[in-house]
């Protein structure tokens, strides 16, 4: 590692430029739509790691069985041998680093399908305090999306670039930022439901 | 009698039903006066404390369990009033449409449970803060489960008590932002 400069990087400007990006794309995506993205990341938050186990020996089944249907299947001419050489293969989620990739796709999909499900379902962005709440929405989104990648991605504290994950994995799992949260997302929600109430929010005003 | 936790979730649920009845505008009048009312008591506390232990003080040995008893009462009641007057009274409904929907049920159902946990909860930090002195109600602090301890930490007053920003209380912010947002409506 000679010759490298080093960056130290605070856990707070890790978690502020992270949720800020997702803070720009919900202020030009408006408020509602990032709302069905907040829905999906909470729900991911609370069934990712119970589906992923649920779906891991379906998955690895399913790969035994497409690995049996390549080398020919029942009309091979000797199915048994086959599946006997199929099955000494190691299973396609075996270690940690394969389960967290399952994770990680379940992720992938809850957030992908929530960007398209807002965007065909919800209205888009009305105006200016629109796509202010929506950037809120979309900070918190970026809050909880960090919050879900950090155990899958670094199960262990890492330094990278001197950035220490732990560190922001430690301020994003403490108690009291969790609920902070919490409290800001109440006060945007109700910011919204104000904003809803008043006839700005379908562009009268 | 139910552990003190499952009592509490209850009536949150139940505040969170009638905020779903209710709707969002006129639950909002409730979170309110109740932020309000818990940032009069955050600050207040002390004063009031020092005050209710001189006027219940007498000099005989059940001194301190009735001081406790008669300061407990007295907040728990302050609250209770506040819960009953702002949820009777109609005075500080937001104006606005009557949102309908998932959208209108979600934010009433929401607004509801943090009336509940705002009302609730502090009942609660009151018993706790004086060692459960209503003793009628059954209630030991040493009695209580692992999770109801857990619990107390963020118990309104504990949470929103603390500092934000300037020395000053989530309880201010939030009853500024309220107060600015009924103005503005």
């Amino acid at each position: 590692m000679d010759g490298l400069t080093g960056w130290t990087l605070n856990q707070y400007v890790v978690i502020a430029g992270f949720a800020g990006v997702f803070g720009l794309v919900g202020l030009k995506r408006g408020v509602r739509r990032e709302l069905y993205v907040l829905g999906a990341l909470l729900l991911a938050i609370a069934v990712t790691g119970f589906l992923a186990d649920a779906l891991e020996e379906p998955i690895n089944r399913f790969y035994y069985l497409q690995r049996f249907a390549r080398a020919g299947g029942l009309s091979a001419e000797n199915p048994s041998a086959v599946w006997q050489e199929v099955r000494e293969a190691p299973p396609l989620i075996e270690t940690d680093k394969n389960r967290g990739t399952l994770r990680l796709s379940l992720l992938a999909g809850f957030l992908g399908a929530s960007y398209l499900v807002g965007r065909r379902l919800a209205r888009p962005r009305t105006g200016i305090i629109d796509g202010l709440l929506g950037m809120l929405v979309g900070l918190l989104n970026g809050v909880a999306l960090l919050y879900i990648l950090l155990p899958i991605v670094f199960p262990a504290p890492t330094a990278t670039i001197a950035l220490s994950s732990g560190q922001v994995q430690q301020t994003l799992s403490g108690s009291a930022f969790r609920i902070q949260m919490v409290v800001v997302l109440v006060v945007v929600l109700i910011a919204f439901g104000l904003y809803s109430a008043s006839g700005h929010a379908r562009g009268e005003g | 009698m139910a552990p003190i936790e499952v009592l509490f979730g209850a009536l949150v649920l139940m505040f969170a039903l009638i905020g779903l009845v209710r709707g969002f505008l006129r639950e909002l009048g409730v979170t309110t006066v109740l932020v309000i009312v818990l940032l009069a008591l955050h600050l207040l506390e002390p004063l009031l404390e020092q005050g209710l232990g001189r006027i219940l003080a007498s000099g005989d040995a059940l001194q301190t369990a009735r001081v406790q008893a008669g300061q407990t009462w007295f907040f728990v009641l302050v609250i209770v009033s506040a819960a009953f007057i702002s949820y009777a009274g109609e005075t500080l409904s937001f104006r606005g449409e009557r949102l309908g929907g998932a959208l209108g049920m979600g934010l009433g159902l929401i607004t509801g449970a943090v009336n509940g946990y705002l009302a609730v909860g502090s009942i609660w930090y009151y018993l706790d803060r004086w060692d459960y002195a209503i003793g009628f109600l059954g209630l030991r602090a040493d009695a209580l489960s692992e999770k109801a301890q857990s619990l107390i930490a963020y118990l309104p007053l504990n949470l929103l008590g603390q500092t934000l920003f300037l020395g000053q209380s989530w309880l201010l912010y939030l009853a500024l932002f309220l107060l600015i947002a009924r103005v503005i409506r």
